[in-house]
């Protein structure tokens, strides 16, 4: 394990994303902000009104003839492969001979304005006969109709440990699906360039869009290229599912010559794109009399969609995530993957680990209820510990466990303790007062890695220019996380450079090749070591130069806009970086990182997917009306691990961010469907994110502050999905609530999103039992 | 008569020809001036991505008022004779930001940057109304971040609420409002023409009046809050469009000699609530919730009532005011009740040349007691599942004026006729209560749709009138007791 210096200059300092100013006086440029060539074409789908049916006649007679209207592609128009599907190529660019779901797109038309595109995209004739669809789990499991095969983990006779056990509780649960709402929607713009087609596009994923471009097209990857500067938020929703709209978008360049813009209304995006999978899950536990979980049997059926998409590794990692923070010393999981007639889901931050820990944090709160106990006692009880207590279902040890030492600590600056009593005791007391609290620790263990293993590599480019500025580029893509300016910081650190002089640059396929979607919290990991290893290549040429040009012994160091030797001489960096470029050296450095010591076996369900895990826990403090089950979240502590921070100020951002996106998956956010599977809250006028009143006056965050055990980049962890998890601690506080309307040893079977409808509901089930 | 949209933008007055009156501001903003600093979210006025402030000149003393409005769904001719302000106008990055811009950064309150503009041009809408920073959830309840979850963002608002005027912003609105003051005196309306299409906006109500006869396939549209998504959404058309927005006599909100409230058929939530909270104080709350800052700053009363949605806000709390309407047309006007305005699903009494012009709450009776409840997925900026609005003086134990106001509950905003009928003129008694709870699934019988489900609705409306009535039956016995 190498050692890094204990003292670092750039990094670990809490800088301000690289583009604030722009973003603030509204000059940071988002794709449908460039400025479009004359002549530019702008493209709309013509949506199916319809959900699963046969196309028996497509008359698009009236879109041709529309004003405006250039060309009409339809699927037969696709030189190449009619696909956008990453994985199993399973995924229609348009329509062929079926719907496969509502919303689905039939053809594409551009036109001279992107009004003009629009109306004529409402101009078609279908003629269609319906067929059978499942629209729910629940139809598509009872119908046995799934993607691919079950997963299970299993470890001893499950089913034998249940009944085995002091004591016992099962139940079913439901959790939604949530939609991204990125602000900016989905959009591009695709120009003929000098050499190929090059395509601006709004992605996570610029690689996967010029190989699926590139197969639509019937070209080589080598004559499209896919830049993304910056994405006005994509939390997944842009890994896969930006590629239709670039893909139809070079579609038309290479049929027109004429650049084409494409970009979606609101309401489209929503129909049109996958979305978190909902979920059915049926658990049953056997524990001690003391609380302690012997056996947990777990069925997480979830919602994929017609498609393939990300589906199977979403539902791996809800399976990895099953046990969240917990040591079950019996178990068996299974995970269903539903093939339904509806949009075909897709990668969401926390990529089905949210949904697997609902599971863990459920059977912790039932078993807790049922023994009397303090929830959180019982959550200590549970948790990884050491020798066979901590291995997980896929047989990795949990290495670096410090959730008791962070749950601890919390506990205490939260005042839990103090806290629970006086809500437990003012519920029982509030009479006929409609009001009730409740209040909840719950922590996270997320794994960190992409669990496909050869994703786990990037590499970075960086140019030391002749007058000593610096241009990285990697293959890292700039959401608003700030990957960008952690990895400058990292630059900035090992060349010993202002951060100002580090100028960053889009993310662009002909400069790093073949990389990976920026995703699974991995960006800074990936591109941070890549580009420190390219840092380091060019740190390494410039000292070997200046060594022996200057006949210095020793090394040298790189600080401050200077170049400094061991015996006091000082040089500034560029007038260094100038006499190398007349000694001939090269001034310019690749660095590609691959992930150690991952090894993952998915035949055998075995192995170490992760290199480490990022860790977490939060406490709720929430208070519901009884007469209308509205809520709110009144407080809110949180303590996680980022490791040592690359930069806190953006951390704390990304965690407060997660845990209030993570909230509003599980309150308000309700995704409704027709019984044909059409989404019905198809804006935010129907579909309900949280806004600024909804985040509680009180937030309090911190982090943990140890360095990551792993040689990561400057010991750091990765942030940007485990903090969403943080919020199961706001459901679990709303069910805590919920309970005091009911026996204190039955823990109410709260739905998840928990709107007001839902906690009035588990509140006459609570009820009901009391009454019974 | 100006056939010319006329406004000031970047300091210079813009002449504005030779496009459709139809375009949304943003549109213009970003197609047609290059100003992409505003962007489009959703383009359904929910997400405030597009937010800017148009400005005007009012009063004797000519002062300055700044809106904060989704352009989204402003057409352009509405802001005729205003001073449209983007982000663009407020400073430059990097070095030349305004307070409110540089609190943003210094708070880290931008990730992704897309909805940061809105949230700026919102809390430059605070800085300048010298609001308190108690106020900061109000002024952006009408925007969207996906990212901060808003503690940056709110911290950065109790910055700029202190900072400091900025001199170069100074000198923009000096030089915008010597232009204001010069075209309020010159205001004679707005007759816009472009090809087949009109944009009308008269300054008198009979010229009003007038177009509504001789244009009876013409649409009204004042905040455009509601036409705007007809335009955005269902790609609608509207060749003639007849604006009562520049109307004096219709903007104005005052009471009459006898107490009487008149709000006029073209004022906007904000500008009729400093008075109507004098009539309901206790409808604050509702407000506040009714919408956004930028809804309404744009939205009107007579606008919401004309629609007839069953589930607006506003509606179900003049039902229970026991409101009425006032229609115009050349041929005189007349006074409805608004009980009887609605005539079924999206059906008014509002005859094909009539305008509504005004709405009439009656002075506040005494003993009045009034509640006006919101149920909603989302507190703010949120559709209701059910508006309750109840209303009743109280003289003792006994309960006269009954009138409980309802949205979402049937086809139309409706009184619970029969529940009303169930209390009034009796003295609250438990028994009572349970008989008037009881009584409301005689009233309604609500749908399931996407908000709520049939179920909530009727168990909601039951528990909130239940918690009011018994809330007033122990209010009445401590009364009694004392």
């Amino acid at each position: 394990m190498s050692q890094t210096p204990l003292t670092t200059r750039e990094v670990n300092r809490p800088r301000p994303h690289d583009s604030g100013p722009q973003h603030v006086a509204g000059s940071a440029l988002y794709v449908d902000d460039v400025q479009a060539p004359s002549g530019t074409l702008h493209a709309c789908f013509g949506l199916a009104p319809v959900g699963r049916a046969k196309i028996t006649a497509l008359d698009l007679d009236d879109v041709h003839a529309a004003p405006g209207v250039v060309d009409v592609i339809t699927a037969g128009d696709i030189p190449g492969e009619n696909n956008a599907g990453p994985v199993i190529h399973d995924e229609p660019l348009l329509a062929k001979d079926e719907i496969l779901f509502p919303g689905q797109a039939l053809f594409c038309v551009l036109a001279e304005t992107r009004i003009e595109a629009r109306k004529a995209a409402r101009l078609f004739k279908l003629e269609s006969e319906e067929l059978p669809a499942l629209t729910t789990v629940d139809e598509a499991v009872e119908a046995d109709s799934f993607l691919h095969d079950p997963m299970v983990f299993k470890r001893g006779d499950a089913t034998a440990a249940i009944e085995g056990a002091d004591d016992q509780r099962s139940g079913r649960f439901y959790i939604g699906g949530q939609e991204h709402f990125y602000l900016e929607g989905q959009g591009c713009l695709a120009l003929p360039g000098l050499d190929g087609i090059h395509v601006i596009s709004s992605t996570q994923h610029p690689s996967e869009i010029q190989d699926l471009a590139a197969a639509a097209l019937a070209i080589s990857a080598a004559e499209i290229t896919i830049e993304v500067r910056r994405m006005g938020g994509a939390f997944g929703g842009k890994e896969t599912q930006a590629a239709p709209l670039a893909v139809i978008a070079a579609l038309g360049v290479q049929r027109t010559g004429r650049p084409v813009r494409f970009r979606l209304d609101r309401d489209d995006d929503f129909v049109l794109t996958g979305k978190r999978h909902d979920f059915r899950i049926d658990y049953a536990v056997g524990f001690d009399h003391a609380g302690r979980v012997t056996c947990v049997e777990g069925t997480m059926a979830s919602r994929c969609g017609y498609g393939h998409d990300l589906s199977r590794s979403i539902n791996d990692r809800a399976m990895f995530h099953a046990d969240n923070a917990y040591f079950y010393p019996s178990l068996e999981l299974t995970s269903l993957r539903s093939k339904t007639d509806t949009v075909s889901n897709t990668a969401f931050r926390g990529f089905g680990g949210p949904q697997g820990m609902m599971l863990a944090e459920r059977v912790m709160d039932r078993v807790a209820a049922a023994v009397l106990r303090d929830p959180l006692d019982v959550r200590l009880a549970n948790l990884y510990g050491e020798n066979e207590r901590g291995i997980t279902p896929y047989g990795m040890r949990v290495e670096d466990n410090i959730l008791p030492e962070l749950m601890t600590q919390l506990a205490e600056t939260a005042d839990y303790r103090t806290r629970r009593a006086a809500i437990i005791e003012a519920n029982a007391n509030a009479g006929r007062s409609p009001i009730r609290r409740g209040l909840a620790l719950t922590p996270v263990r997320f794994g960190i890695s992409f669990t496909t293993s050869f994703l786990n590599q990037a590499g970075a480019l960086i140019h030391i220019y002749k007058d000593g500025s610096v241009q990285l580029n990697h293959g890292g893509t700039e959401m608003g996380q700030g990957l960008y300016i952690k990895v400058a910081q990292v630059v900035s650190e090992v060349l010993g450079v202002d951060l100002e002089q580090v100028q960053i640059t889009a993310t662009r396929t002909d400069k790093v090749p073949n990389t990976s979607a920026t995703a699974a919290s991995s960006g800074s990991d990936l591109n941070g070591w890549a580009a420190k290893l390219a840092a380091l290549e060019l740190r390494d040429r410039l000292s070997a130069f200046w060594c022996e040009s200057q006949s210095i012994k020793g090394a040298l160091r790189f600080e401050g806009g200077e170049v400094l030797a061991d015996d006091g001489r000082r040089w500034p960096f560029t007038a260094v970086v100038k006499a190398a470029y007349l000694g001939r050296v090269s001034l310019s450095a690749t660095g590609y990182y691959r992930t150690p010591k991952i090894d993952w076996d998915a035949k055998t369900g075995q192995g170490r997917p992760f290199l480490y895990f990022a860790y977490g826990a939060a406490v709720s403090e929430v208070e519901i009306d009884s007469l209308t089950g509205a809520n709110r979240l009144v407080r809110a502590d949180i303590l996680h691990d980022v490791g040592r921070s690359l930069n806190p100020a953006i951390d704390e951002g990304q965690i407060e961010g997660g845990f209030i996106q993570g909230m509003g998956w599980l309150t308000m956010e309700e995704l409704v469907y027709s019984d044909r599977g059409q989404v019905l809250t198809h804006a935010p006028s129907t579909y309900k994110i949280p806004c600024a009143s909804d985040r509680p006056d009180d937030l309090r965050i911190a982090l943990f502050g140890q360095d990551n055990q792993e040689d990561t980049i400057f010991r750091s962890k990765a942030v940007g999905e485990p903090p969403f998890m943080l919020a199961i601690s706001v459901h679990s506080a709303l069910a805590h609530a919920v309970s005091s309307f009911g026996p204190a040893e039955h823990w109410p079977e709260l739905h998840a999103p928990a709107t007001a409808e839902e906690v009035l509901r588990a509140i006459h089930r609570q009820r009901a039992l009391s009454a019974g | 008569m100006s056939q010319t949209i006329t406004f000031f933008l970047g300091g210079e007055e813009l002449r504005v020809q030779g496009i459709s009156p139809a375009t949304t501001l943003l549109d213009f903003l970003r197609e047609h001036r290059g100003r992409t600093g505003t962007k489009e979210g959703c383009n359904e006025g929910d997400c405030g991505a597009c937010t800017v402030l148009l400005a005007h000149v009012e009063g004797p003393e000519n002062g300055l008022v700044y809106r904060a409005v989704n352009a989204c769904i402003t057409l352009l001719p509405a802001v005729h004779g205003h001073w449209v302000v983007s982000v663009e106008d407020l400073g430059q990055a990097p070095n030349r930001l305004h307070p409110v811009q540089d609190a943003m950064v210094r708070r880290h309150g931008s990730q992704c940057g897309f909805c940061t503009p809105g949230f700026v041009m919102s809390l430059a809408a605070m800085h300048l109304d010298g609001a308190p920073v108690e106020q900061a959830e109000t002024y952006i309840a009408g925007n969207l971040c996906r990212c901060t979850g808003y503690g940056p963002i709110l911290a950065a608002a109790s910055d700029s609420v202190v900072a400091p005027e900025d001199p170069a912003f100074s000198a923009k609105v000096r030089a915008a409002k010597d232009w204001l003051i010069t075209q309020r005196a010159d205001d004679d309306g707005l007759f816009y023409e472009h090809g087949e299409e009109r944009y009308d906006a008269p300054v008198t109500l009979d010229a009003l009046l007038r177009l509504r006869q001789d244009h009876p396939g013409a649409t009204i549209v004042a905040g455009t809050t509601e036409l705007g998504l007809w335009l955005n959404k269902n790609l609608q058309e509207f060749p003639h469009l007849i604006s009562p927005i520049r109307v004096g006599a219709l903007t104005g909100v005052d009471f009459r000699p006898d107490g009487t409230l008149v709000i006029g058929g073209a004022a906007t939530y904000e500008q009729a609530w400093p008075k109507l909270s004098k009539v309901i104080p206790e409808g604050q709350d509702w407000f506040e919730r009714f919408a956004s800052m930028q809804i309404r700053q744009q939205a009107t009363i007579g606008g919401n009532i004309v629609n007839a949605s069953p589930i607006g806000d506003g509606p179900p709390l003049f039902l229970a005011l026991n409101a009425e309407v006032e229609l115009a047309s050349t041929r005189g006007s007349r006074v409805v009740p608004l009980a009887a305005f609605f005539t079924g699903y999206k059906q008014t009494e509002l005859a094909g040349d009539e305008v509504l012009t005004a709405i009439l709450i009656p002075p506040r009776p005494e003993r009045l007691q009034f509640a006006a409840l919101k149920v909603s997925k989302r507190r703010d900026q949120d559709i209701s599942a059910v508006m309750a609005v109840f209303a009743w003086q109280a003289d003792g134990e006994q309960l006269t004026a009954v009138r409980l106001g309802f949205g979402g509950m049937a086809a139309t905003p409706q009184l619970a006729e029969n529940t009303q009928a169930v209390l009034e003129g009796q003295a609250l008694t438990p028994a009572l209560i349970d008989e008037a709870v009881a009584a409301l699934d005689r009233d309604f019988s609500p749908i399931d749709d996407l908000r709520a489900s049939a179920w909530y609705r009727m168990e909601v409306s039951r528990n909130l009138l239940r918690a009011e009535l018994e809330q007033s039956l122990a209010a009445s016995g401590e009364v009694a007791a004392a």
